[in-house]
């Protein structure tokens, strides 16, 4: 008996620490405000650079809206389609220029950008969604990117857009279509299709199957550079 | 929908979020690599070909993939085997391609008859120039005809300029555009190591925890190196970026602190943080007394302003002690009163600098360059470096940024400038014996003695002791320095002018003979850049009309002049030939190129490439095969040391005063490159910034009432502009200051700028010199 008098304070010290413990972590782990367990584990990319939940938001506004997520491709209030696309870019892989209006403000190049790019969501300013970038770890924007602040030209070009990619080309009747652009600086998927801020033609109707490469492949009409030995 | 409203999701929501992520985790673990294989496999047919080039714009050198289809260039991707750029590069890249289909290329030859420009089959004008050349020679003297290239020649191109001069003619009349952008850096590494260019590589980028920029707005002019440098920081939350400048830029946004100096004053910011080195203690004792020597040199060196303006240093030694007491007149008190620059960030810097934990590069281009003592605050930013030992190895290095593609490659290391060789210079015996014994010429037919550099050239032609000037691959028209005057000069009586390029420019405008040149990938070349890399293009696409490359035009040239035998080369392998011959200069450990083959191969190869092997660090026995010793070897001077030079701090040639009261600073902007001729013909970078401005402080611009796209007349000794106003736009000059970029050829800054020059390196400063200003 008095034995047992002894031991119960420790065990029911110990009860009580795990309890608090367990009531931590439970804590912890519904803390969505620091996004605590995505940040940590799951979402440093292959650079070993921290990628914000965000970058995936397209992906992510399909999980808000779970199996609401087809109605986004009848988005009504999307602006863009594929002429605006091509449009701003010299040659299909090209940097879009920056279709919109922007501050011309100095420190414009490495904030304010992904504030709309990063995320997407509606741009009251601009009634739009704003697209998602595939590769928000360059955060020098401008670099690539430029303003258009006229239509004319310095002197007339030789220029020619190449032919645009082809749609939904699959190997067999139903098959996956393949891939008709190269990935670099592009390998995050989702960000172009699927989201409010993408364009409907090439936006997915499967967003939540994420591995996207399971099933289409890059096929592309090219010849790559064979590189002798390095 | 916003991140936050993530916060309301349910518990159910929420492990399907789970499932989400780990999908997410999976998926981005198989993206990069293992798929990108089978994309090489899976194509259907072979229509666009991708082939390698560096890029045709600044020095950093990035390595391009460029697509082409039915013999156009039709797409542009970074090549992700590139150690350079990584697969990334900036607009100027991505688009640089567009460059060979402007309407108005030059595809015929020009001569100018009448008074008007005729287009004339090439073979004429060809025999045109060879004709006024040997007349120029016969009638005036060799030093009466001159080439004066450029930084984005080619190496063969330059190449044979040097051999067709120096060899053939036996004139030292040889110069190019590099002399207004990297002399200094060449001084400032000739004065304190004895040998050119950088110690370190862009891996310092990786390596590095603090990066100071001196003067370099690295955001727009550097981009690609910055997001390099922007990377490093994100994944090492400890690295700091310091940018220390004279005008607010998009570097100094990104930076972690930004410090702003009075123009001219960071010779005594550079003492300051030595002083401060020096008096905590933090300097690296055995390193200075094993690899170190303390040299003077002359001091009150002028500006070069005087018409026949000569200069000679004299070196003498000196000693630690001396050094000491040199430098107390340079406290961080009395150089805050001198640069503006509070004492306590001085210290700061003399801080970084001087932790022994922290890994420190230094990076510079033009703001140290074009300045009238920039062979001096070259050496002052290596005497920071050298006081603590932070040098030669991985991260730890001043870093000298070059601006065109081939500056180094070309310009510097061929020596097309008229006290250099390709290996050493033209006064010295044993260096003339070397280049007459590989070109197969006598002796006596290099001449021994340094004409003209560039500033020098242009006032020759003024006074008219030079006859003929060949003007290619450059712009001079747009660029000198107090340009009408030369302008003036070249269109006297009895000049002749003959320009090769891409387009019509205001060069073309004063020419009476005009080349059509093939450009880039319209050739076959090799460029070299920033960080000794020399990197080889094959022809991708033909050249227009009868464009030819720069090369063979001045093959063709010295061919009607007698000098063919020198030349023996076919157009089919003559790139591979004079690759080969040109790589006997470079023999041995210190500079050993790598061969053609190699070359063809490899994104680019560093130089010493020796026993198959790069080297990344030059002057340390463990990375470079050319250091004797265990640590540091200093080969590049006679006692194996670097030089510490007691530099004092010297005004500007023209300090603002009551007349002229604000400062001029000219530069460039992230679309354009050097006069805009390639940049602007290219759509997406005219449209971003299709015409120049002039960028004031808002305080002034208040004062005067002036908002963006008023006109403001600028006014400074030499002449005046009418441009309109920018404020609170990209950058932000100090009040009392204004800058200008200089692409737009309908806004000629240069008509007011000063042809002051370094004494020692002979560049040109752009970055300074007084004005005034009033709203029109």
């Amino acid at each position: 008996m008095s034995k047992k008098t002894k031991i119960s304070p420790i065990f029911l010290g110990i009860a009580l620490m795990l309890m608090v413990s367990f009531i931590w972590v439970m804590i912890k782990v519904f803390d969505f405000d620091s996004h605590g367990p995505f940040k940590k584990e799951v979402l440093t990319d292959f650079r070993g650079i921290d990628r914000p939940l965000e970058s995936q938001a397209g992906m992510y506004y399909g999980l808000k809206e779970g199996n609401k997520y087809p109605e986004t491709k009848n988005n009504p209030n999307s602006k863009r389609d594929l002429d605006s696309f091509y449009k701003n870019r010299a040659y299909l892989g090209a940097p879009p220029t920056i279709p919109h209006q922007i501050k011309t403000s100095m420190n414009g190049s490495f904030e304010n950008c992904l504030h709309c790019h990063l995320n997407g969501g509606f741009a009251a300013e601009f009634e739009a969604y704003a697209p998602v970038t595939p590769h928000p770890e360059f955060t020098n924007c401008k670099q690539c990117h430029v303003p258009q602040r006229t239509t004319s030209l310095f002197k007339d070009i030789n220029w020619h857009k190449p032919t645009t990619a082809k749609l939904g080309k699959s190997h067999l009747k139903g098959s996956p279509p393949t891939i008709p652009h190269s990935l670099q600086m592009r390998e995050t998927c989702l960000s172009c299709h699927s989201g409010q801020g993408s364009i409907k033609a090439i936006r997915v109707t499967h967003p939540e199957r994420v591995n996207c490469l399971q099933c289409h492949v890059s096929a592309l009409e090219e010849t790559p550079w064979e590189r002798g030995q390095l | 929908m916003r991140p936050e409203d993530l916060t309301q999701i349910d518990r159910r929501d929420f492990i399907k979020n789970m499932a989400f992520a780990s999908a997410l985790l999976v998926a981005k673990g198989l993206v990069p690599g293992v798929l990108f294989a089978d994309e090489q496999k899976l194509k259907n047919d072979q229509d666009l070909q991708w082939k390698k080039t560096p890029c045709r714009f600044c020095g950093v050198g990035c390595g391009l993939l460029v697509g082409i289809k039915d013999g156009k260039a039709t797409a542009v991707k970074g090549d992700p085997d590139s150690p350079v750029n990584k697969g990334l590069c900036c607009v100027k890249g991505y688009h640089s391609i567009q460059v060979l289909y402007g309407k108005d290329r030059i595809k015929k030859a020009q001569v100018r008859k009448n008074g008007k420009m005729v287009e004339v089959p090439l073979g004429e004008a060809l025999d045109l120039v060879a004709k006024k050349m040997k007349e120029t020679i016969a009638k005036h003297g060799k030093d009466a005809v001159s080439i004066y290239g450029s930084g984005q020649w080619t190496i063969p191109d330059g190449y044979v300029a040097s051999k067709f001069m120096k060899g053939a003619i036996g004139s030292n009349n040889l110069e190019a555009n590099a002399r207004l952008c990297m002399s200094s850096a060449v001084t400032g590494f000739m004065t304190t190591f004895g040998l050119d260019e950088p110690m370190g590589c862009y891996e310092d980028i990786d390596y590095a925890d603090v990066f100071v920029l001196w003067g370099n707005n690295m955001a727009e002019m550097h981009p690609v190196l910055f997001s390099r440098m922007l990377d490093r920081k994100y994944k090492n939350k400890k690295v700091k970026i310091i940018d220390l400048a004279t005008r607010t830029t998009r570097t100094s946004y990104a930076a972690d602190k930004s410090i702003l100096f009075k123009p001219q004053t960071d010779l005594a910011i550079a003492n300051a943080i030595c002083f401060e080195i020096l008096r905590n203690g933090w300097e690296n004792p055995e390193f200075i007394k094993n690899h170190c020597s303390f040299k003077t040199g002359k001091t009150n060196i002028g500006y070069g302003l005087e018409e026949k303006f000569n200069f000679k240093d004299e070196v003498k030694s000196s000693s630690l002690d001396e050094y000491k007491n040199f430098l107390k007149d340079y406290t961080p008190e009395k150089v805050e009163n001198i640069s503006g620059v509070p004492a306590k960030d001085i210290r700061y810097l003399a801080s970084l600098y001087g932790d022994p934990q922290k890994k420190v590069t230094s990076f510079w281009c033009m703001g140290m360059n074009q300045h009238t003592r920039g062979t001096w605050i070259n050496n002052l930013v290596y005497n920071i470096h050298l006081l603590v030992g932070k040098i030669s190895t991985p991260g730890n290095g001043p870093f000298s940024l070059t601006g065109q593609p081939s500056a180094c490659g070309t310009v510097r290391e061929v020596g097309t400038l008229t006290h250099k060789l390709p290996h050493g210079v033209v006064t010295n015996k044993k260096d003339r014996e070397m280049a007459a014994k590989i070109w197969k010429v006598p002796e006596s037919n290099i001449s021994p003695k340094p004409s003209h550099h560039t500033v020098s050239m242009f006032r020759a032609l003024d006074r008219g002791e030079i006859k003929f000037m060949w003007i290619q691959v450059t712009n001079p028209m747009v660029t000198m320095p107090h340009l009408n005057r030369y302008r003036e000069a070249a269109q006297k009586e009895d000049r002749f002018i003959v320009v090769s390029d891409i387009y019509p420019t205001p060069t073309t405008d004063i020419a009476d003979v005009i080349l059509p040149s093939a450009l880039w990938i319209e050739r076959e070349g090799m460029f070299g850049n920033s960080e000794r890399r020399t990197q080889h293009f094959d022809q991708l696409v033909e050249p227009p009309g009868d464009a030819i490359s720069d090369a063979w035009t001045m093959i063709e040239v010295a061919k009607r002049m007698g000098h063919g035998e020198l030349f023996p080369w076919d157009k089919k392998n003559h790139i591979e030939k004079i690759w080969e011959e040109y790589r006997l200069f470079h023999a041995g450990k210190k500079h050993n190129m790598a061969p053609y083959q190699l070359l063809k191969e490899r994104p680019g190869v560093r130089w010493p490439f020796v026993d198959g092997q790069e080297t990344r660090w030059r002057y340390h026995a463990k990375y470079d095969p050319a250091a004797k010793g265990k640590g540091f070897d200093f080969y590049g001077k006679p006692d194996h040391k670097a030089w510490i030079f007691l530099r004092p701090f010297e005004e500007m040639p023209e300090p603002p005063d009551k007349d002229y009261p604000f400062i001029l600073n000219t530069g460039r902007v992230i679309e354009h490159w050097h006069t805009g001729s390639m940049t602007r013909r290219i759509p997406v970078l005219h449209q971003a910034v299709p015409e120049s401005y002039v960028e004031l402080h808002p305080a002034d611009a208040k004062r005067m009432m002036v908002r963006t796209g008023d006109k403001i007349k600028i006014t400074s000794r030499r002449g005046s502009i009418i441009m309109k106003a920018q404020v609170n736009g990209r950058g932000r000059p100090q009040e009392g200051h204004v800058f200008v970029p200089f692409f737009d050829e309908k806004y000629l800054i240069n008509d007011l700028t000063i042809d002051a020059y370094c004494p020692i390196s002979k560049q040109p400063d752009y970055k300074k010199c007084a004005i005034k200003i009033e709203k029109v």
